[in-house]
């Protein structure tokens, strides 16, 4: 009689101490989903055009570096982009045009436009198709955990992201938010939790109201090899340069301004 | 009996009259049953192999319209018709095939794969054990987390037997998922049927596709011969039109693609042979076979001309020896039966002898190891060369040669039925 009363009075207070904590947690959860929701606003530019040059360094332990460069396009507003290759000069004028949910790879040499997807390396790199969407993280993430680290010279809060839907290319995520609210460091894992690579943004550069990273490294966790002994990843680093937010014609989100382009 | 005995005792004194011709006969014979030989190996590889990599000689395959994906949904009805066809396959497999974009990554190195498979140990485990293993035990598939990787994907990324090694794929929403898998062992195949596979778990890969463990994406029946795949297609699709909605019948990959694309609700389902999805092959093949069989037409041709010519030439010779057996008492027919008896038994020994030099020389061919040859593994047996003897095709080739050197022998028969013995006697 005595162990069950004392069952109840634990139980009670169980309930109760749980009660006292759902605020707290549904304070902490809209925190969160804010801070995401911010990190999106920054980095995405729904009331303008963008366009950038961006130059690509591929690190690949034991085979070098090569380089690529390319124009990128974007309209947030109607969710495409447009990337045109500059260099090397046998990838000039292959382009990728992203149009609502449709993704078309061009390749001037056949003339033909063939269907990609978000999810496939961009030029057999680490960065991802989809890498250059806007940023939707609110939309397509839930969270699931928060927690304080300090990422460097930055106080960084850690948000543990689970997609919404089944069709986010990495369905787990981890990010490092700093206090300024730009995303600072990313890891994604695949479904089954593996982690499969790590970006990092480590400075930005202001543009308008909005900023862009300067440099993003983008470590694959997969893939490397073993260099002296010890694993080196392989990786890709990027720098955005010359960064524009002036209004682009409409014609430039089209299949004929990329043929154009790469006659 | 007395004429067979006779013609035999004549063909063995005059044998040098008949060597030239022996030969030629028994030389066409030799590349007619060499290349048929090879042609019957090269296709029964391609089909047992074919079979192995597509899941069976007959694959049923099932679509539904949307979202487009290879599934077979229920599979009471579809093996309910297999069960109605009357057909008895050796092995009723189900697979999940997962196309080109499974990823497998070992210690940093990557390898992009043409097919994941995915399969059951228990029901497929002997015909996946016939392939060329390097090293490891197959067997150990039947632990589920075993994954078959070939030599080219091992020496890729340097795995090893007991290696733990990741494969990537994108589950049917889009989202990427990797699991780990133990390698169990290293098969050696052809390009177009291993270079780039892998064979694991079906559940563990439905598992990582995100799909229900038992599902599977088409069933194979293994045939114990190949060559009834046409007659089983055909049959088990008839059947499956009384259960469920089928495509007509189907021949090859492009075919299928049109049906594919042809506008209906649900489910579709339909049957292919391994030899429909590689109708290029099947082309080769077949012209080859013509080729065979445009030889044929020549050496008969070769045959009736040196028959006719050669008798003519021996009757004239041995006019004389003729008009005595006529006087002695032998009769018109027994005269002819004696040029066509000997006809015969050239027929048989050339064929005999082009047999026997077919058999050594295809033989001694398949014990070179080939696979260095780029591109001609496909028709090789674990590295040599691989050919099979069909009796049917073969008593076929040899009646027909036969058939056609007695053609040739009739009409100088019938003029040596004809010799009168006063004149043959009376003859210079």
């Amino acid at each position: 009689m005595r162990i069950h009363s004392l069952r109840s009075r634990l139980g009670l207070a169980f309930v109760l101490g749980a009660l006292a904590a759902l605020p707290s947690l549904f304070a902490q959860q809209s925190g969160s989903v804010a801070m995401l929701k911010k990190a999106d606003a920054l980095v995405t530019f729904p009331n303008s055009d963008f366009s950038a040059e961006y130059t690509f360094v591929q690190e690949t332990p034991g085979q070098g570096r090569s380089t690529k460069q390319a124009m990128v396009f974007r309209r947030d507003s109607e969710n495409t982009y447009l990337i045109v290759m500059l260099y090397p000069i046998e990838d000039k004028g292959k382009g990728y045009l992203k149009s609502g949910n449709n993704l078309w790879f061009y390749d001037p040499v056949s003339r033909r436009f063939t269907f990609t997807s978000a999810k496939d390396r961009f030029q057999n790199m680490n960065a991802r198709n989809s890498d250059f969407t806007r940023s939707n993280l609110a939309g397509d993430y839930r969270v699931v955990g928060r927690s304080r680290e300090q990422l460097g010279q930055y106080d960084c809060t850690v948000l543990d992201l689970e997609a919404k839907t089944n069709d986010i290319t990495f369905p787990k995520m981890k990010i490092w938010i700093s206090e300024d609210g730009l995303p600072r460091k990313t890891e994604d894992f695949s479904f089954s939790g593996q982690h499969v690579r790590t970006s990092a943004f480590p400075v930005y550069q202001k543009v308008g109201d909005h900023f862009v990273p300067q440099t993003v490294v983008i470590v694959d966790e997969l893939k490397g090899a073993v260099i002296n002994g010890v694993f080196e990843k392989e990786r890709t680093i990027y720098t955005i340069s010359r960064p524009s937010l002036a209004r682009l014609p409409d014609a430039t989100f089209t299949k004929a301004w990329l043929e154009k382009l790469s006659e | 009996m007395t004429t067979i005995l006779i013609a035999y005792r004549n063909f063995v004194r005059n044998g040098r009259r008949f060597v030239l011709l022996g030969l030629a006969i028994a030389g066409g014979f030799f590349v007619v049953t060499a290349l048929q030989s090879l042609i019957a190996g090269v296709t029964s590889q391609i089909n047992i192999r074919g079979a192995r990599f597509y899941g069976g000689s007959v694959m049923i395959l099932g679509y539904q319209k949307n979202p487009g994906l290879a599934k077979i949904g229920d599979e009471g009805p579809v093996l309910k018709a297999i069960e109605n066809s009357g057909v008895r396959p050796e092995i009723v497999a189900r697979r999940v095939l997962y196309g080109n974009d499974g990823v497998v990554f070992f210690n940093g190195d990557s390898v992009r794969m043409r097919r994941v498979i995915g399969m059951d140990w228990s029901v497929e485990g002997p015909e996946i054990r016939k392939m060329e293993f390097i090293a490891g035990d197959p067997n150990g598939m039947s632990d589920p987390h075993g994954i078959l990787i070939s030599d080219v994907t091992a020496k890729r990324t340097g795995a090893r037997v007991g290696d733990q090694v990741t494969l990537q794929v994108t589950r049917d929403g889009g989202a990427i998922d990797t699991g780990t898998f133990i390698v169990k062992a290293i098969f050696r195949e052809a390009s177009i049927f291993g270079y780039y596979t892998v064979y694991v778990d079906r559940g563990q890969l439905n598992l990582l596709l995100g799909r229900p463990a038992g599902e599977e994406d088409m069933i194979g029946l293994y045939l114990r011969d190949y060559r009834q795949a046409d007659e089983v297609a055909a049959r088990v699709l008839t059947a499956m039109s009384a259960l469920m909605p089928v495509f007509p019948p189907l021949h090859n990959q492009s075919e299928l693609d049109s049906a594919r694309s042809a506008p209906y609700q649900g489910f579709r389902y339909g049957t292919l042979t391994t030899m429909g999805f590689m109708s290029e092959i099947k082309t080769m093949i077949d012209a080859l076979t013509l080729v065979s069989y445009a030889i044929l037409a020549l050496l008969f041709v070769v045959i009736v001309a040196g028959i006719v010519n050669l008798y003519r030439v021996i009757i004239y010779e041995r006019t004389k020896e003729l008009g005595t057996m006529r006087a002695v008492g032998m009769q018109r027919a027994q005269v002819r039966n004696l040029i066509l008896v000997e006809a015969f038994f050239l027929a048989v020994c050339s064929i005999a002898f082009g047999l026997a030099l077919s058999l050594g020389v295809l033989e001694i061919l398949s014990l070179f190891r080939l696979n260095a040859v780029a591109g001609f593994d496909i028709f090789l047996d674990r590295g040599h060369l691989s050919w099979v003897m069909n009796l049917d095709t073969l008593g076929f080739d040899a009646a027909l040669i036969a058939l056609v050197t007695l053609l040739g022998a009739w009409s100088p028969a019938r003029s040596a039925q004809a010799i009168e013995p006063v004149v043959a006697l009376s003859a210079e």
